[in-house]
């Protein structure tokens, strides 16, 4: 059913990964279908079986200092969040939020991690007290904002993978609603040993290629990035639909049956008045593990099985809290220059799943109508539609 | 931005205890719970904890059995604010919940991080990482109540507890949801108050009376449609941010001004830090009675301010009047909200 309320659109774009700094870099890598994945140097790895990740091309410290020089000292996560939100802002230098919704899961978790090791080794800690602001997850974007000269009330949402999703839904009602004219929304992650640990330790990881639903797939790869939507009621790019659903099944592991996702995707659909059937794209939560691709290519089969379908994790690894947004701005990139990215390293999927891939190189069709999904721990499923007039 | 809603039920799990009634009593009364210590690195900070053994109903839980605090005083709180609700097993099934933390599990976080310097990156406990997830203890809830709704975390300073009552709101404005959960909570470790004492908010055990006693427990609230003898939350303007005390004092003042109330109670947040004399000038009431929450249950952060509502709740119910919440959070955020008896 669909309620009544005010158009939402995305008026700004800001995307960084390891694909470029900025969205135009970031766009011609996807068409191309390149992938940075590397091995890891920020942090120790020793012991891990995967020893890769994908990061930045380069570190986001100079052109973070170019907007804002004292910005040197800041997390990489906040330096990060800097620089794609000047890019959002660049050509809307008047845009006011009544609200900044933000997605993440790590914060600035490497000056956390700083403190913790300092603490442990009984060091001083009387000059740590920067180190502790910047591990909270608001400081990176209180810090950016203002410098950028906002003042707006910040949230933070941290529901795992999904929390990039979430956040553009929360504007997205919020917007439509109309208890909100002008939103910021996004969300941003950095590579932190804990977490690259976490993963590694729970054998989501692959020490391999990541591959997106390939029969073979043995795990995922991580990555960092950000992405922020100037969001309003006027633009090109309309987010129609939001959906999200709890699947309680397990903290960490999906239900097999994929009635989460299935769910989330329905409720976007539904949102949007939006039959399954006239969505062209589906930029699929991919991560290359086992349990998420067979659950998702599941979901995907049950609700819209013409569509076609990909995964830009080979390409930016796994992103985290910042994924839903990272790959919501794919799914805008598409919209506007008329192309789908590719899903890297796939030969060929599971039994018995028959979606329409769009495999190792992009594909020239210019959807009209793309969903994107995010899944997490703790059972966080969202899926959000946009669309283009 | 949304429209008044109603609190139909209300829980806690305190240093206290978990009787919203008498822990009540005791916040009026000033009293606080027994001080333990905790200990990191040759440091030592008092702080009050929650008796493990006055939450039998999450520990029974199977999805906590490998969980750290966090997740049981959440559950504990959620459970008894949606008693008191009084919703039916459909209802719980269809509530929406929003989860609010500042610091998540960080006593698995720091216990992971130290696997990790001890035993190396490679060799990290699959069993502790998912539960240093910020959104576990939303996930558990859910789990619990058999909601497969929207469950939401949400992190941030002490603010971050309006926060989620304001997204809560606009859930119920938007008809989304006919019920909202909202659960704050806090779990005491030693590495956070190693954090935060370095901005003079903790007291270390060693030091002045400067700064508050650190704190753990949770607390929740139901939202949900109009109620007879129901308290009504009739604004809630979220965290709003300051990078100075004299922007904090405008923020609030501010706030203030714009939601004009004459309350009859105030519950303030910021005792025993800088910003407490700050924050009592913003609110402009001297003649109106204050209760320093964080005075009784010491420095919970998303808990306290939590618990601020739910202890506001509770006087206006009490009493059919007004009570005012006003939080000023130690990194970056000032939020209030009105309670009044509709």
């Amino acid at each position: 059913m669909k309620r009544e309320g005010f158009p939402v659109a995305i008026s700004g774009l800001g995307c960084a990964c390891s694909l470029g700094f900025h969205v135009s870099q970031v766009a011609q890598s996807l068409r191309s279908g390149s992938a940075h994945v590397v091995p890891v140097d920020l942090f120790s790895v020793e012991g891990c079986q995967a020893r890769t990740a994908a990061q930045f091309p380069d570190s986001p410290a100079e052109l973070a200092a170019s907007i804002h020089t004292p910005s040197r000292r800041w997390s990489r996560a906040a330096q990060s969040v800097l620089i794609v939100l000047a890019e959002a802002l660049q050509n809307c230098e008047t845009f006011q939020p009544d609200v900044v919704i933000v997605g993440t899961t790590s914060g600035g978790m490497d000056l956390g991690e700083a403190f913790y090791r300092r603490a442990a080794d009984g060091g001083n800690l009387d000059s740590a007290s920067r180190r502790v602001r910047s591990y909270l997850p608001q400081t990176p974007v209180l810090d950016a904002l203002r410098v950028l000269g906002i003042r707006a009330p910040v949230r933070v949402v941290s529901n795992a993978c999904a929390s990039g999703t979430n956040a553009l839904g929360m504007a997205w009602h919020l917007v439509r609603s109309g208890q909100a004219n002008r939103v910021i929304a996004g969300g941003y992650d950095t590579l932190a040993q804990l977490v690259f640990a976490g993963f590694d330790c729970l054998k989501a990881s692959t020490p391999e290629l990541c591959r997106p639903f390939d029969a073979g797939r043995s795990g995922l790869v991580l990555g960092e990035g950000a992405a922020f939507f100037l969001i309003e009621r006027e633009g090109a790019i309309k987010i129609t639909g939001y959906g999200s659903a709890t699947d309680t099944h397990h903290l960490t592991q999906p239900h097999p049956s994929g009635s989460g996702p299935a769910t989330a995707m329905r409720r976007a659909l539904e949102a949007a008045s939006c039959e399954p059937d006239a969505v062209d794209y589906i930029n699929a939560h991919g991560t290359g593990t086992p349990q998420n691709d067979a659950c998702e290519a599941a979901a995907i089969q049950s609700v819209c099985p013409k569509a076609a379908v990909s995964s830009t994790k080979a390409m930016t690894g796994h992103t985290l809290g910042a994924a839903g947004a990272i790959e919501a701005a794919f799914c805008a990139i598409s919209l506007q220059q008329g192309f789908l990215p590719p899903t890297l390293n796939f030969r060929g999927p599971d039994p018995g799943v028959s979606l329409d891939f769009v495999v190792n190189a992009s594909r020239e069709s210019p959807p009209h109508k793309v969903l994107s999904n995010s899944f997490g721990f703790g059972g966080a499923n969202a899926s959000i539609l946009l669309e283009v007039e | 931005m949304s429209a008044p809603s109603h609190i139909l039920g209300t829980g806690w799990v305190t240093p206290h205890g978990r009787s919203v009634h008498d822990v009540c009593e005791k916040l009026s009364r000033g009293e606080t719970p027994p001080c333990e210590t905790l200990e990191f690195a040759d440091n030592a900070w008092p702080c009050y904890r929650v008796d493990p053994s006055s939450l039998p109903e999450t520990q029974v839980f199977p999805r906590l059995r490998r969980s750290g605090h966090l997740s049981h005083f959440a559950l504990g709180a959620a459970i008894n604010a949606v008693d008191a609700a009084g919703l039916t097993e459909e209802e719980k099934s269809q509530m929406t919940i929003v989860f609010a933390t500042s610091d998540g599990g960080v006593t698995y976080t720091r216990r992971f991080f130290a696997e990790l310097g001890v035993r190396g990156p490679g060799a990290g406990s699959p069993l502790l990482f998912p539960e240093t997830v910020y959104n576990a203890a939303a996930s558990h809830i859910a789990a619990y109540f058999k909601s497969h709704r929207e469950a939401t975390a949400m992190v941030g300073d002490a603010s971050v507890a309006l926060s989620a009552m304001a997204a809560g709101r606009e859930q119920l404005s938007s008809d989304l949801t006919k019920h909202v959960l909202i659960v704050a909570a806090n779990e005491c470790d030693a590495i956070s108050a190693a954090g935060y004492s370095r901005w003079n908010f903790l007291r270390q055990s060693s030091g002045g009376p400067e700064g508050n006693i650190f704190s753990e427990g949770a607390a929740a609230i139901v939202l949900g449609p109009a109620q007879l003898g129901k308290p009504v939350i009739t604004w809630c303007q979220e965290g709003r941010p300051y990078f100075s005390s004299q922007e904090a004092f405008n923020s609030l003042q501010e706030i203030f001004t714009c939601h004009d109330m004459l309350p009859s109670l105030i519950f303030a947040s910021c005792h025993g830090t800088a910003l407490q004399e700050l924050e009592a000038q913003a609110i402009n009431h001297p003649s109106v009675e204050r209760i320093d929450v964080k005075k009784s249950l010491g420095e919970g952060l998303a808990f306290t301010a939590m618990a601020q509502v739910v202890a506001a709740s509770h006087h206006v119910e009490m009493t059919s009047k007004t009570a005012l919440v006003s939080v000023c959070g130690f990194a970056s955020g000032t939020a209030a909200a009105g309670v009044s008896f509709k």
